[in-house]
This record gives structure tokens, sequence and C-alpha cells, in this order.
């Protein structure tokens, strides 16, 4: 099995980061308010924020889903046989999702 | 009987109902979240690669995040542009408001000119025919440049709104993202190769930046703003917009990672630091110019939340720091930290309604400065600790952050160079005492107020580095950290090496004293005293805005307090009775 | 006159002034936020009457009709002791507004129930003050700045209690009293 280095784990965690992140952007885009623009603007302002936030929205889910599979990956190697070395302690801590 | 053909009414203009200042509000938002997504692209390009891991589960882990980043990009390029579409937008609306207004006024004015014409026809004779005809036909043609006019706004604000329309559903769908900006160059990214390493100096900056493009200088608020937002050398107006940008960003950040209870100590800590500067920038931006009666500018100058282990560093203007023909630099003191940045803007914004309000044809700008490491423990919360705030150190040191500010206020503005001042208050003197003795501050004017002593090297005002006749202090009598600083020959310093150096009021030290009672001064030493050098209406800001405006011959000046050998130290303010001078 | 001892000094200052025990102010036991909200609620509603009455007199347009908290007197580093509402207005006079603005103004002063208008200079310009009760309205014209007058309604600073100080400073009030 190849030996997966504890750099995954502090990755996974970034992405985790990056998902709140992104999160925090789609309620960013989706609390822009429209009422300053004239009526004949605030219909196609309107669609673009509730379309942007739900791109945002995606990425973050993108970047949640990168987080999980590293994980899956540290966890399958902590726990088979072939796994070794000094890091494997600190790598098992990152197994579960922090936040 | 002679006919008298009268103009017409002139036309309604239409309302035009909008709110530039709320779309200005929606763009920030955008901004804000194109730097998120910036920040995914760069975070897939950078740490988030795995080098030390390698096989066939790296290969494909890489594999699967090589098109989030490229998506990233290309996502982040087009909320930029419809930002930049829609700030402009918000200025259009602005002028078309403007516009609007004027017409309205001719419009007023037209249709009385019309009813009164018609009256007077009514009752005209022949002989009054010919007159009135001119008249008539004079108005006529206001009317019809009125009407010319109307119609070139109203086909304005038509194509403006298609304009705004066309921006936004140009790159609604990820489609249309990917068609248009994928793989597209970010102009963020060759223009900050180019710039100037650490070390460079705020010329050095100033030139880097004056040599990119307005699109590339855009594209580096909207992606990257860390790399500029505190860079000595930027332009105030551009720090500004990044530090906006920054700020909404980590306010976004940290709300949301708190409302999930997931948010760390530090991110506890840095989130506190931001809503302190998120209060300041509106404490300011509250409050009204006393001489255009017009919302106050704000510029966010400096903005680092972790800063100083978690205290913070923010520096927010009142007025145009790019502009101002005075410009002031507050440092405050004892107990100062990112979260005193509320009230620090509020001074900010008095000091700045003062020095408009005694001079209205000077533009002014004044900026709170928490730009470095002061002393946690303030006496009048915590006591006195000796081993902590005794110490010049942390004024050293801040005095050196001091000058690198002033430097780069002075690099990055075009045009004539400000009239600057800087106002050193508490152990803020100290550090000013420092900035200007150790760095030989750049700055006109420097100002002592509430001074526990200004630094052990700094023994009279030559000392400070610049012309003795334009350094001034301001001591409240009934104020006990003035009265901490050294006199006469023999002190704290001289006998035990302790205190943080001289009375910048006393008559030794040759600085101008100004009057800085307060009438609602103590009896005797009260703390309280140590903070009223900047509420409006008090001798010391009436003084301290004169000198920043230069009306020097305005300024009240005070005995200097001495120190004979005979008795104790003397101040010759303490029995005078107090004034409250107009500085509002 | 007199300061301090011959050899007040920094430590022995420290050792006097650390028996001070804290820096703030007494509070007086009378001291209650909602003095200061009815203030807000009176300053806001004479100045809605107030800038009402000088659009019409001066045919003109009010803009930033809007009020604040502001503190009034310090009390340490980082907060006030004592507030008072303040509402302020621009309003651009109409092309048939002649100068001085401010004699126009005198009857809208005391339409809006303020009392004995008295006419002052402030730099660049003049004011007319007048009082209703503690309020306090004054309207500014700067001939070298603009074709507008300013208009203020203000209430005394009062003191609130020192563990509502940081909620009154960060009050914003930017909602137009009009």
């Amino acid at each position: 099995m190849e030996i997966v280095p504890l750099s995954a784990g502090v990755a996974s965690q970034r992405w985790d980061d990056q998902h709140l992140d992104l999160d925090a952007a789609a309620g960013q885009v989706a609390g822009a308010g429209t009422a300053g623009f004239t009526s004949a603007v605030s219909g196609a302002a309107a669609r673009f924020l509730t379309q942007w936030q739900r791109h945002a929205e995606t990425l973050g889910t993108d970047a949640e889903e990168r987080a999980d599979g590293l994980r899956v990956v540290i966890r399958d190697y902590v726990s088979s046989d072939e796994a070794a070395g000094l890091d494997l302690f600190l790598l098992s801590t990152y197994v579960q999702e922090q936040r | 009987m002679t006919t008298i053909t009268l103009p017409p009414q002139p036309r309604v203009v239409p309302l035009l109902t909008c709110q530039p200042g709320a779309v200005r509000d929606c763009g920030g938002d955008l901004r804000a979240a194109s730097a998120h997504i910036d920040d995914l692209g760069t975070f897939v390009a950078g740490d988030a690669r795995i080098g030390d891991w390698t096989g066939r589960g790296s290969t494909r882990y890489h594999q699967s995040i090589a098109p989030i980043g490229h998506r990233a990009d290309a996502m982040s390029l087009a909320l930029r542009a419809v930002t930049a579409r829609v700030d402009a937008h918000a200025d259009e609306l602005q002028r078309l408001l403007d516009r609007r207004t004027d017409l309205e006024e001719r419009r007023s004015h037209l249709a009385g000119e019309v009813g009164r014409l018609r009256g007077e026809v009514t009752t005209a004779t022949e002989e009054d025919a010919e007159a009135l005809q001119a008249e008539c036909d004079r108005t006529r043609r206001e009317v019809e440049a009125y009407e010319a006019d109307l119609t070139t706004w109203s086909s304005d604000l038509a194509a403006e709104e298609t304009e705004m329309v066309a921006a936004f559903r140009r790159v609604q769908d990820a489609d249309a993202v990917e068609r248009i900006y994928g793989g597209v160059a970010d102009p963020a990214d060759g223009a900050l190769a180019t710039k100037p390493g650490a070390g460079a100096s705020p010329e050095e900056v100033n030139a880097w930046w004056d040599s990119l493009t307005r699109a590339e200088q855009q594209a580096i608020i909207g992606a990257a703003p860390g790399a500029i937002g505190n860079l000595d050398g930027i332009p105030a107006q551009a720090r500004d917009a990044a530090n906006t940008v920054s700020l909404d960003r980590d306010l976004a950040d940290w709300t949301h990672t708190e409302s999930l209870g997931v948010l760390t100590d530090d991110e506890r800590t840095w989130l506190e630091n931001a809503r302190a500067a998120d209060e300041a920038r509106d404490n300011i931006a509250d409050r009204v110019d006393p001489v255009t009666g017009e919302p106050i500018e704000t510029q966010i100058y400096l903005y680092d939340p972790a800063a100083f282990d978690g205290d913070g560093a923010i520096a927010i203007s009142a007025g145009n720091l790019d502009t101002a023909d005075n410009v002031a630099v507050v440092v405050p003191g004892f107990g100062t930290d990112a979260e005193s940045a509320g009230y620090q803007a509020d001074r900010a914004a008095t000091m700045y309604e003062s020095t408009r309000f005694l001079d209205p044809d000077a533009s002014n700008a004044t900026m709170f400065w928490i730009g470095y490491d002061a002393p946690d423990n303030a006496p009048w919360d915590e006591g006195f600790d000796g081993a902590g705030v005794v110490s010049e150190s942390m004024a050293a040191a801040g005095g050196e952050h001091l000058a690198d500010t002033i430097d780069g206020l002075r690099a990055s503005r075009d045009g004539d160079p400000a009239h600057l001042t800087a106002i050193g208050h508490s152990y803020g003197s100290t550090t000013t005492g420092h900035a200007g003795h150790d760095q030989g501050i750049a700055v006109d004017e420097i100002v002592f107020v509430g001074s526990p002593g200004v630094g052990g090297d700094t023994n009279n005002a030559g000392d400070t580095g610049i012309d003795p006749e334009h350094v001034w202090a301001g001591a409240n009598s009934r104020d006990p950290v003035a009265d901490l600083s050294n006199h006469g020959w023999i002190h704290g310093e001289t006998v035990f090496g302790a205190g943080l150096g001289d009375d910048p009021a006393e008559d030794d030290f040759g600085a101008n004293r100004f009057e800085a009672e307060s009438e609602t001064r103590g009896g005797a030493f009260s703390f309280g005293d140590h903070s009223k050098y900047f509420d409006h209406d008090t001798e010391s800001l009436y003084n301290i805005s004169q000198i920043v405006n230069g009306d020097y011959d305005a300024v009240e000046h005070a005995d200097h307090v001495y120190d004979p050998w005979y008795d104790g130290v003397q101040d010759p303010e303490y029995d005078r009775d107090p004034t409250t001078p107009a500085t509002r | 006159m007199r300061r301090f001892g011959v050899l007040a000094g920094w430590l022995s200052a420290v050792l006097v002034l650390g028996g001070c025990g804290s820096g703030e102010d007494d509070v007086s036991p009378e001291a209650d936020s909602a003095a200061l909200e009815q203030q807000r609620d009176r300053v806001r509603a004479s100045a809605a009457t107030l800038v009402t009455g000088a659009v019409v007199a001066l045919g003109g347009r009010a803009s930033a009709t809007t009020g604040r908290v502001e503190g009034c007197e310090s009390a340490s580093e980082d907060e006030f002791r004592t507030f008072r509402y303040r509402a302020t207005a621009r309003v651009d006079t109409g092309v048939d507004a002649t100068r001085p603005y401010l004699d126009a103004l005198g009857p809208v002063l005391l339409d809006a129930g303020f009392a004995d208008p008295t006419v002052g200079e402030r730099p660049g310009g003049s004011t007319l003050e007048a009082s209703d009760d503690d309020l306090t309205a004054t309207a500014s014209e700067l001939p070298g700045q603009g074709d507008y007058v300013l208009l203020s309604v203000e209430g005394p600073c009062l003191e609130v209690p020192e563990a509502d100080r940081a909620a009154w400073q960060r009050r914003t009030d930017p909602e137009s009293y009009l």
C-alpha cells in the first residue's frame, strides 16, 4: 500500500476551511441586496445573485468532497497492516472531521 | 389684435427610484465573495498540492483538484468583472440622480415662467405685445433646450440599465463563465509578479503601483487585497478598497464559522478585532462634515486583525488621506488595541469635525493609528504595573512603525504634500517622541498631549528632529499621567533609571505649550482628565485643530510647567478657569 | 499651582496613583439610559418638523437627514461617560431663495417649537440658534461654500450607566428621521 504522508491530513483540514469560506461567500452573495437597483435592473440582479449563490455553494461542496476523500484515504491507510512510520499516530488524528 | 404664441409647459421629469449607496454595497459583497473564490484557486495551485505523496492515490487526487482550481479561477474573474460593472453602475446612477435634480429645478422654474406669461397675456395691451412675444420666444427656446436634455437623460438612463442587465446575464450560468473566462490569465497574477520585494521603499512601491493599468490595480484589489492593503507607498484610496474587501471577507468567514460553533480561539479574537474595525468605519461614516453636511469619507488605511499576537492593527481615517490639505495622525496610548477602534474612530471624527469647522476652506483628514503594540495595562483600569508599563521598548518599536506609516503617506500622494501633524496621546506621545528622535519622522508638526514622557533620549523639542517652533504640548493640570513625566534635574530617571522621559510641557523642554484645561476637570488628579483632550468644545481640541490647520496665531498658549529647586513641580494652569471654545 | 511634591518621580507617582484605584468617574445614581432614548425620539421628531419647514421656506430639498448618538465626555481610553443625540440635515436652496437664507428660518424655528432665535457667527459664516426646553437647534449658512443651509438639533449630554456605554457607543441610526 502507498504511504500516505502527514501533509495529506493537513490538506484535508485546509479543504474544510475552504468549504467554510465558500459557504460564507455564498451567504454574502445571497445577502447582497437588490433594493438599490432600479426596477428595470433589480430582476436581473436578483436572478444573478440566486445563481451565483448556487455556484459558490457548489464550489464549497466540491471542497468538502476533497476533504472527505482525503479522510477516506487516511482512514484506509492507518487501519491497514502496511501502515508504518513515525507520523502514523499524528495522521490518525485527521481521520475525523474537525469542522 | 395681435396674437401671442405662448411657450409650452415643460414635461415632468420621470421618477428615478434607486439607491447608489445600496448598489455600491451590493458590489462590495460581490467583491468580497470573489476574493473567497479566488482564494480557492490560489489554494488549489499551492497548498492543496501534497508534494510528498506519490503513487496512484496521489495522481488521482491531484487530477481531481485541478478542475476545481480552473473553475474557481474563471469564476473569480467573472464575478470581479460583474463587480466592476456594479461599481460603475452605482457611480452612473448617482450622476443620473444629480442630473435629474438639475432637470427638476429647471422644469420648476420654467413651469413658473410659463404660468406667469400666460397670466400676463390675459391682461396685456397692444403696446405690450411685442415685448411679451419676445419673452415668450425666449422661454420657448429654454423649454426646448430643457426638453432635449430631458430626452438625453432618459436615453442615458435606459442605456445604463441595459448595460447593467447585460452584465448580469452574460455570466449568469456556469457554462458561460467557462466559455468566457476559462483559462484566461488573471491580470492580478502578472501585475503581482512585478511587485517590488520586501524592503522596497514606499517610493518604489508607489512607482510600481502607478505603472499598473487600472484593470491590473482593480484585479489585485479583488483577488489579492492582502498584497497591498497594508503596503506603504500604495495610495490610501487603493488601500481602503483592498482592506474593505479583506474586512468584509473576514467578517463573513468568521461569522459563518461562529454560527457553526467551530470558531477557534484565535479566530474569535480576530473576529472581535474585525468587528471593532467595522464599528470604527461605521462610527466615522455615520457622522457628517460640518461644512458640507454630507457623510464624512472614511478610508481603512491599516487592517490586520491578527497583528501583535491578536491585539490587532487598525488605522482608519476621517477624510481623504490622498488629497487633504491637512493630515493628522493620532497615536493612542495605554490600553489601546484593535478592540478600542470604535472609540478611537469617534475621536478621529471629532477632530475632523473640529478642523473643518475652524477652517472651512481647507480639506482635512484625521486618522487614528493603532499600528503598534501598545501596553495592554491601562493604569486607570488595572492599577500601575511598573514592570509592564514603564518600559520604552514598545514605544521604540512603535516609533519605527509610525515613521514607516508617515513615509508611506508622503510617498503615496500625488501633487502638493500635505501639512502633516503627528499627535501622540498618553503612551502614544512616548511612541511619537521615539519616532521623532530615532527615526526622524517627516512631519510638519508634532503634538504631545497627556504625555507620561516623550522618551528618555528626547530631552528637548529640538531632539524630535523638527523645528522646535513646531513642537507642541498640551497637559491638563489634573491629568495624573501627564504628571508622571520627568521634571527638573532630579527625577525618576536620574535617581532610579525609571520613567518614560521628560515632560514636553515643562519650560526646559522648549515646546509650545497650549491651553488644555477642561471645564469638567476634577478638583485634584483624576484619570478621567487624561482622556478629555479630544472631546468637543475643549481647549485642547480647539488648539490641536488650529495646529493641524497651520493657524498658529489662533493657538492659545499656556505658561509652562516648571520645577524650582526649592519647591515641587509648579503648573501655572492649575488655578486658571477653563474655557469652552466652540469646535463645532 | 502646585502639581506634586519635589520627589514626584515615576516610582513615587506609581505608588500614590496606584492607590487611586480605578480611573472611572463616579456614576450618578440617576444615570439612566431611558432618558437618552427619550431624547433620541424628541430630537428626531423636532428635526423632522424643522427640516420640513426649512424645505418649504427655502424652496429647496433636504439630504443627509439622519441622526446619531455621540459621545460627549470621555471616561477612559475606550469609552465615553456621557452621550447626546444629534440629528442633522443639509437643505439645498431653491432657485428663488435669496441670501441671507437664515432670515427665512427664524419663523421656521418658532413654528417647530424653538424659542428666541439668536444670530451668531461661525468660521466662514453665520448661525441662528434657538432652544426648546433642553433641545438646541442650529441653522448655519456658509456663503463661500454653496447655496445651502445646515441644520442640527441636539439634546444635552446625559450620563448613562457604565454597563450601557459600549452599546450606546456602537449604536448607529442610519434611517432618515423624515
